[in-house]
């Protein structure tokens, strides 16, 4: 009897630990970038919760959205370039304020895909469609006076391709 | 008799839930305490320091490349080979992409690329692969050397592209 009862706590102290071990598993595993926090970048880590990287999409939605035959706007960006870190929080709302989905891929976090998609200068905006690269700009915006797009820039771009994914706005 | 065995019972029981508490304690208290980390980081999404979202790795020499290059463009890697004869003037050079305002700071240009030369060990940096800024400014500081302007020239012209009026 007292043997069964210790047995018990065994079982129970077992199923726990794995438990926990389990609950602490998922809770560290981010949504966003469908791994284990602990595997990001220190950058990527610091904007997990930034309403402006809310977007993110990982490679295999990134190659739906280039073969997309409706067209799509793709932001690329790295989570701990100065240049994007200045672009983002103006990108993002402009984007949203003419009705353009505008999906966002983290290079940092998957760095081979600087030469999937030949990306040399981080942030690059690009519009795909048919899994062909239409046009893109290069490059982050221009803050007090640097080198830089501006936000007219901007707007013409998602005008320009703005195609049938963006004909809702 | 029996009660001596009950006793003995209690004392393993409570052990068992003692250890398994304080392990329980333990693994939460750590799950807190980088929950807590991240959303400290929060706070000053600027704040994380070039020196420690950066890879580095070393090679032998200027002329053997970094294997992280694998992952970029060939203009990226063009670059990274180019650096090295340019270091003199990399080194005069401010980069404007923020990882010189950071804490530690990168210093110059040049440490967007290379962290460290010494007698048969480089020690590249990978910041500048995904730095913009970092491409552009090297690309435009290489093609003015290459054209013969003067260290002094390239700094005012980088400044007067690169540079923000309010800084």
């Amino acid at each position: 009897m007292k043997k069964k009862k210790k047995l018990y706590i065994y079982i129970l102290i077992v199923i726990a630990l794995f438990g926990t071990i389990f609950f602490l598993n998922q809770s560290n595993k981010n949504e966003l970038y469908d791994k284990p926090v602990s595997d990001l970048n220190p950058a990527t880590r610091a904007i997990l919760d930034d309403p402006n990287y809310q977007n993110i999409i990982l490679p295999a939605e990134l190659e739906s959205k280039v073969d997309s035959n409706e067209g799509s706007f793709v932001y690329f960006f790295a989570s701990d370039c100065g240049f994007c870190a200045q672009t983002t929080p103006v990108l993002m709302p402009l984007a949203e304020d003419l009705g353009i989905d505008l999906p966002q891929f983290n290079l940092r976090e998957f760095e081979d895909h600087f030469r999937k998609y030949a990306i040399n200068y981080t942030p690059t905006l690009a519009y795909f469609k048919d899994g062909v690269e239409v046009a893109r700009l290069e490059g982050g915006i221009s803050t007090n006076g640097s080198s830089g797009y501006t936000e007219q820039n901007y707007i013409d771009f998602f005008n320009e391709h703005g195609g049938q994914g963006a004909a809702a706005q | 008799m029996k009660t001596a065995g009950l006793v003995k019972l209690h004392m393993w029981d409570k052990l068992l839930i003692g250890f398994t508490m304080i392990i329980l304690f333990a693994v939460f208290i750590a799950g807190c305490g980088s929950a807590e980390e991240s959303n400290e980081n929060q706070g000053h999404s600027h704040g994380v320091a070039a020196t420690e979202s950066e890879q580095l790795e070393t090679t032998a020499s200027l002329a053997d490349m970094p294997a992280f290059l694998d992952n970029h463009t060939p203009l990226t890697t063009e670059l990274y080979s180019e650096v090295g004869q340019y270091m003199d003037i990399l080194e005069m050079i401010h980069c404007y992409c923020g990882c010189m305002d950071d804490d530690p700071a990168h210093d110059s240009l040049l440490r967007c690329y290379l962290a460290d030369v010494e007698p048969g060990k480089v020690t590249w940096s990978d910041h500048s692969t995904s730095c913009g800024i970092c491409k552009m400014e090297a690309e435009d500081v290489i093609a003015m050397a290459k054209q013969g302007k003067s260290t002094d020239e390239i700094i005012e012209a980088i400044d007067a592209k690169y540079k923000p009026n309010n800084m």
